[in-house]
Parts: structure tokens; C-alpha cells; sequence
């Protein structure tokens, strides 16, 4: 591939596909108004869960069809990064207290007509003809999980999962993207890209090297995020807050999700001890610190599904809002709809950001080199979907 | 058409616009349901305060009236404040007035609501306090001016249908001047035609639409079941028949089937 592509936004997306349009030839250029840490990114604040199955319980079938693709996706392009990168699929296990085991029956009944109604289940199959979710007595979810208390006595286990270190990650990408010498300007806010180009706030201040990326390119692919709002009026940030902690006493293999009415949580194990208690969902674009609301509802949480989080240390809370859009699934959209015929828009991806964008980059390389997309994914790509416009 | 605090309505569903899979799954099924009042709340979806402005713009673009709620308040005086933010944020002075007695089962505190209903009215709201289906706490809440009572089925979120028929049937025959609403513990099309046949004057809906597997299809079904329930309580039913001892004298009866008993 011989185009040059200038990405804006080096966020989770942003950074796989400079890396991946790199590898299949193209010249790439990273632009982010971020350092190359990427604090301000989604991508900083994500859990890093790869759960298409345990997802179904909200998420449209599409989610799983693409998540399922991209984890066997990510070993290979893990392979490539020259850091490790926490990696697992050890499955999650889905949990609630008994008086809310009405809230256990419900995920089932949800993810249960989702796979059987997705009209995708070939892909599904084809990657574990095995059954994807089982039902779980103490027994089992004790030989699963041995430290758990006695009180879970039903639970459902979904051993095709997984999980990734999303600060790792995002390290490990910035390396390979380093030494592949693909230019990456921090510091550069772009105000808006549309089809009246490209407006970059302070640009006097910078270097002419940028002048010159956005004078000449072939594609422009804007992965901003929620910071392309301005530019995408349906997107919307739903706003999450999780904590870090470390908990030295508390040993769990897996991600665990507890499900409760108000306020389900979902514990995930990092390396060294260390754990993300998350996160919460707010329709709200608000970016101030986690609320001692929310910090009450999730520690308070954690500490039934494992009393050895009370002696626990808070590392971190983080707060972001999810990028969506108002169907809440990714979107790729074409230069038919941005209005530019270099521009491509790739947001959307919400919750789902680890678990689809592998998937999500190799859709937009196939664009690109126009190669075949596959049909369940024709619905992502927007040339102007009626279904999104609404009336503001 | 019926009157709703002024405004006159078509549609007797009232639908909340938490819990759905999406926006735009909640902005079908809300259209689907036919619902021309749906509530908000200020807590968590606040709008340009806080920049909760997308979802709040969606909202608007479905044309319906705002209710806005106080969610999550437990004492008066924070529901007090929450619907005053409200009422600026919204622009209306309606509010579906909650304060939660306990955590787990939200059951509202009948004390506190009264209090807060009293002052909120006397400051210009039109209340919408949701309680449960105890009369005194209503007919209190009326004394202090509310014109609508909403009183639950069964504890919110709960799906169990109406766990009390005969406290029910006897806010609406105690209360009649008085709108009520059912708001809470609805959990199938069959318990919203139920209440509708007792003459409720509308049903309030969030979790029996959101959480099912096909929120707009449900929204749907709720309508139609709405519907047929209020249309059976106008057009009266029939008396129920005891058809154990015949009322009438056997002496018409022709001896065939008199022959036909006997055998
Ligand atoms: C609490 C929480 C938990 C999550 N958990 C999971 C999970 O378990 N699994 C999962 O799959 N997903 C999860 N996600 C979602 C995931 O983090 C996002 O889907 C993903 O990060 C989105 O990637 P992105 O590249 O589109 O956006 P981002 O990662 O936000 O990157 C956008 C980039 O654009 C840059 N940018 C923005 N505006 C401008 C501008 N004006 N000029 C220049 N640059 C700009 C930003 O600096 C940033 O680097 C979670 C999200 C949150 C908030």
C-alpha cells in the first residue's frame, strides 16, 4: 500500500491501526493533543475486558460476532509488539447474591436469545463448537474460584473469555510505533476534521512538519473519540469511574461480574495483586473525579464478592465517558457521510473498545485496500445511515 | 383523550428512560409504546450542568412531556432540592417525587414524602409522589393538595404483578377525584390491563419494557394492553354469574334435556 495515512487521535484505535496500516505498507502520520502516555485517552481508563459472550446481556449480536474475532485477533498482533503484554482467557464468571438471583436468570435469558438470534452463530461455532455458557453450582464455582464466600451458590461460567492490560498495552504500542519511526506529534489539538479540512488549534506554535502532514495525504482517519464530537453530532459520552487496587489478600483468577439491579460491578485481576473494581455507567459527559457515591457503591460491592478487599490499598480511580453512538455499536464512517473524500471516521466503540478494535482496524484496512468486507459487518459502515440522523 | 395535570394526553402508559440497551433502542420503544409523558432523572442524566447534554438532547427529540424525578433522595429536604434543580433545568414544575425509606427494596419513606409533597406544592409543583398502596399515606398525601397519587404494585423493579389487589381496589374507590397512576412492580402486559380493568388512570413503566429481550415489541404490547384494560373499565363489565345454583326455574326446561340430566 503506497497511501499516506495522517490518524488523528492516538488513543486505543488510533495507535492499532498506525501500527497495523505501517505493517501493510502505507506511510503514517499520529497526531493527539495527549502526551504519548495517552492519560487523557478512554483507552488509560478501560478495564480491558474481552467478554463477547458476557456482553450479549446488553449489547447487539454484532458486539460478540466482532468480539469473538478479534480475541483470537489479538495473540497475533501481541506477537508483534516488542513489550509483553498481560493477556488472558481464562473466562468470567457471572455472580449475585441470593436475593438477586432474579438478576442472574435475567443475563441468561439475554445472552441466551442474543445467540440464538443473531443469525451469526456460524462464527460463534467456528471458534468453539463446545458450549459458550454453563450454569454453575458451589461446587464448581468454588473449584473455579476457591476463595469465594459459601453465600454464591449459583453462578454462570463463560470459559471463551478474556482479558488485556490496557495500560500495557497502550505502552507496548507506543514502543512499536516508536520503532517503526512512524512520526507522532503530541500537543496537537484538532478542533475539528470535516469537509472543510482540518482545524487545528495553536498551530503557529508547531512544527511546519505538521503543516506539511496535513497538507498532503491520501486519508485522514479520525479516531478522537469523544473528542470528535464537535465533528459527529450523535456521539455521546457515557461517563465510567473505576478504581485500582492492590489486594494482597485476595486471589482471583478471573474477571467476575456481580450482578445486582442498581449496581452491578465487575472485578478484574491485573498482575501483581493488583485489581480494576468497575465501573459504572452514567449517561452524563461529565468529567470531574469519581463521586464518593459511586466509590461507596463499588468498594462496597467488591467487598462481598471477597471480604479481603476491606484491607485492600486504593491505587487510582479513573474517570472517563465511553465514546457512543445512539445505537451504542462502532461506526465507520465513510467519506460519503464526513462529507471529504479522504476522510474516514472510525468511533463508537463504547464499552467495547479492547474487544472489538482488532477487528475494528482490519475492517478499516480492508476499506482501504478495497478488499471484501465480511456481510455481518456491512451494518458498522455509515455513508449516511437515516437511522442516526436525529433532529437537535 | 383524558387530562394529565393539565395537559390533555391520548396515551395512558408512562415510560421511564433508564435501563435500556441504547438510546436508540429507548427513543424506538418509547415511540412504539405510544407514551406521551416520560420520566428523567436528575441524579444521573442531568442535562448542561455536569454536560449530560447528549442524552438530555436526545429526550427532546421525542417530543414528549418531561417528568422528571428525584431518585435517589432520602430525606425531604434533598427532594426538595433535587426538584427544585429540576424545575430550572427542566422548565417544568412537574416532578415525580421519590424518597427512598430503604436502600435494597427502594420502598419510598411515607413520612418524609408527605413532608416533601406539602412543601414542593405550596412552592407552585404539581407532585407526582409514588408510594405504596397504603390509603392513609395517600389520602394524606391529598390533604396536603397532590392531585395524582402514584401508588406502587409492588416494590419497584420487582416484576411481581399487584401484590395487594384489595388495597388497590380501595385506594380507587376511596379516592376517586384523585388521579392515580400505578408506578412500580408491573411486570407483564396482563398486570397493566389488570389495574387499567380497576380503574386506575394510567400505568408507569420502565423495567417490564427495558430489561426484556425486545423492549420495543414489549412497549407495544403495553400499549395494547393499557388500552384494552381502560376500554373495558369505561364500558363497564358484565356481573359475574354464580353458576353453581341456577337462578332460574327449571320449568321451561325442555324434557329432553331433563332426560339428558336424569340419565
Ligand atoms: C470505565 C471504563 C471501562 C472500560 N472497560 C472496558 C472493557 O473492559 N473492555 C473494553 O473492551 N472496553 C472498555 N472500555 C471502553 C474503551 O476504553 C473504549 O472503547 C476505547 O478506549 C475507545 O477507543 P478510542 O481510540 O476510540 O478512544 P480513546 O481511547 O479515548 O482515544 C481517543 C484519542 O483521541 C485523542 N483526542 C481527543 N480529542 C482530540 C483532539 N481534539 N485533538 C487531538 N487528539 C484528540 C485523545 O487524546 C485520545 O488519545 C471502558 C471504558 C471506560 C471509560
Amino acid at each position: 500500500m503506497s497511501y499516506h495515512v495522517v490518524i488523528i487521535g492516538a488513543g486505543l484505535i488510533g495507535r492499532l491501526l498506525a501500527l497495523e496500516l505501517h505493517l501493510a505498507g502505507a506511510s503514517v502520520a499520529l497526531l493527539d493533543r495527549d502526551s504519548k502516555e495517552g492519560k487523557h485517552s478512554c483507552a488509560y481508563t478501560g478495564a480491558g475486558m474481552l467478554a463477547p459472550y458476557a456482553e450479549l446481556e446488553i449489547s447487539e449480536p454484532i458486539i460478540a460476532a466482532l468480539g469473538i474475532e478479534s480475541l483470537s485477533l489479538w495473540p497475533q498482533i501481541l506477537k508483534k509488539l516488542p513489550q509483553p503484554v498481560f493477556f488472558q482467557e481464562e473466562g468470567t464468571l457471572v455472580l449475585a447474591h441470593p436475593q438477586d438471583q432474579a438478576e442472574l436468570i435475567r443475563f441468561k435469558s439475554s445472552v441466551q436469545f442474543r445467540l440464538e438470534n443473531g443469525g451469526w452463530q456460524k462464527l460463534a461455532i467456528a471458534r468453539s463448537d463446545t458450549n459458550v455458557m454453563f450454569d454453575c453450582n458451589q461446587p464448581s464455582i468454588i473449584a473455579l474460584e476457591a476463595e469465594l464466600p459459601r453465600i454464591f451458590t449459583n453462578g454462570i461460567y463463560l470459559p471463551n473469555e478474556g482479558q488485556i492490560d490496557n495500560k500495557q498495552l497502550l505502552e507496548a504500542l507506543r514502543t512499536a510505533i516508536e520503532q517503526a519511526n512512524i512520526p507522532w506529534h503530541t500537543d496537537i489539538d484538532i478542533a475539528s476534521v470535516s469537509n472543510r479540512g482540518v482545524e487545528c488549534k495553536h498551530l503557529r506554535h508547531h512544527s511546519k512538519n505538521v503543516v506539511a502532514e496535513l497538507k498532503s495525504y491520501d486519508f485522514i482517519i479520525d479516531c478522537r473519540g469523544l473528542g470528535s464530537k464537535k465533528d459527529i453530532a450523535q456521539l455521546r459520552g457515557v461517563r465510567g469511574e473505576l478504581l485500582l487496587v492492590e489486594a494482597p489478600d485476595v486471589r482471583l483468577k478471573r474477571p467476575i461480574r456481580l450482578m445486582h439491579p442498581r449496581h452491578p460491578i465487575y472485578i478484574v485481576p491485573r498482575e501483581n495483586n493488583r485489581f480494576i473494581i468497575g465501573a459504572t455507567t452514567i449517561e452524563s459527559e461529565d468529567m470531574r473525579p469519581l463521586t464518593v457515591q459511586s466509590a461507596l457503591e463499588l468498594l462496597s460491592a467488591a467487598c462481598t464478592v471477597h471480604p479481603g478487599f476491606a484491607e485492600a490499598s486504593i491505587l487510582e480511580s479513573r474517570v472517563n465517558c465511553r465514546p457512543a453512538m445512539p445505537n451504542n455499536l462502532p461506526a465507520i464512517i465513510l467519506p460519503e457521510y464526513t462529507g471529504s473524500p479522504k476522510i474516514i471516521g472510525v468511533n463508537g466503540l463504547y464499552r467495547h473498545g479492547f474487544l472489538i478494535a482488532p477487528k475494528i482496524a482490519n475492517l478499516v484496512l480492508a476499506y482501504i485496500m478495497n478488499k471484501p468486507i465480511d456481510d455481518y459487518a456491512q451494518s458498522i459502515f455509515h455513508k449516511g445511515d437515516p437511522v442516526l440522523a436525529i433532529s437537535h | 383523550m383524558w387530562q394529565l395535570a393539565g395537559k390533555s394526553l391520548n396515551s395512558r402508559l408512562l415510560c421511564g428512560t433508564a435501563l435500556f440497551p441504547s438510546p436508540q433502542i429507548m427513543r424506538q420503544s418509547i415511540i412504539a409504546s405510544r407514551a406521551e409523558v416520560v420520566t428523567v432523572s436528575l441524579r444521573r442524566q442531568t442535562p448542561s450542568k455536569n454536560g449530560g447534554s447528549s442524552f438530555w438532547d436526545f429526550i427532546k427529540s421525542l417530543n414528549v412531556h418531561v417528568l422528571p424525578n428525584t431518585a435517589g433522595c432520602r430525606t425531604s429536604k434533598e427532594a426538595i432540592t433535587v426538584a427544585q434543580m429540576a424545575r430550572e433545568l427542566f422548565n417544568t414544575n412537574w416532578i415525580k417525587l421519590e424518597v427512598t425509606g430503604d436502600d435494597y427494596t427502594l420502598q419510598p419513606d411515607p413520612f418524609a414524602l408527605v413532608d416533601a409533597a406539602k412543601a414542593l406544592i405550596t412552592d407552585g409543583f404539581e407532585v407526582f409522589p409514588y408510594t405504596t398502596s397504603d390509603l392513609i399515606v395517600a389520602q394524606k398525601l391529598v390533604d396536603v393538595g397532590c392531585k395524582i397519587v402514584m401508588p406502587w404494585a409492588a416494590p419497584i423493579g420487582s416484576g411481581q404483578g399487584i401484590i395487594d389487589p384489595r388495597a388497590l381496589q380501595t385506594l380507587r374507590t376511596r379516592l376517586p377525584n384523585t388521579t392515580l397512576i400505578v408506578d412500580a412492580g408491573i411486570g407483564k402486559p396482563s398486570h397493566a390491563t389488570q389495574v387499567m380493568e380497576m380503574g386506575f388512570d394510567a400505568v408507569l413503566l420502565t423495567s417490564a419494557i427495558a430489561l426484556t429481550n425486545d423492549p420495543e415489541n414489549m412497549a407495544r404490547a403495553f400499549a395494547g394492553a393499557i388500552e384494552s384494560g381502560r376500554l373495558g373499565f369505561e364500558s363497564g363489565f358484565m356481573p359475574e354469574r354464580n353458576m353453581a345454583s341456577p337462578s332460574t326455574p327449571t320449568i321451561g326446561t325442555p324434557f329432553w334435556h331433563k332426560e339428558a340430566i336424569s340419565k
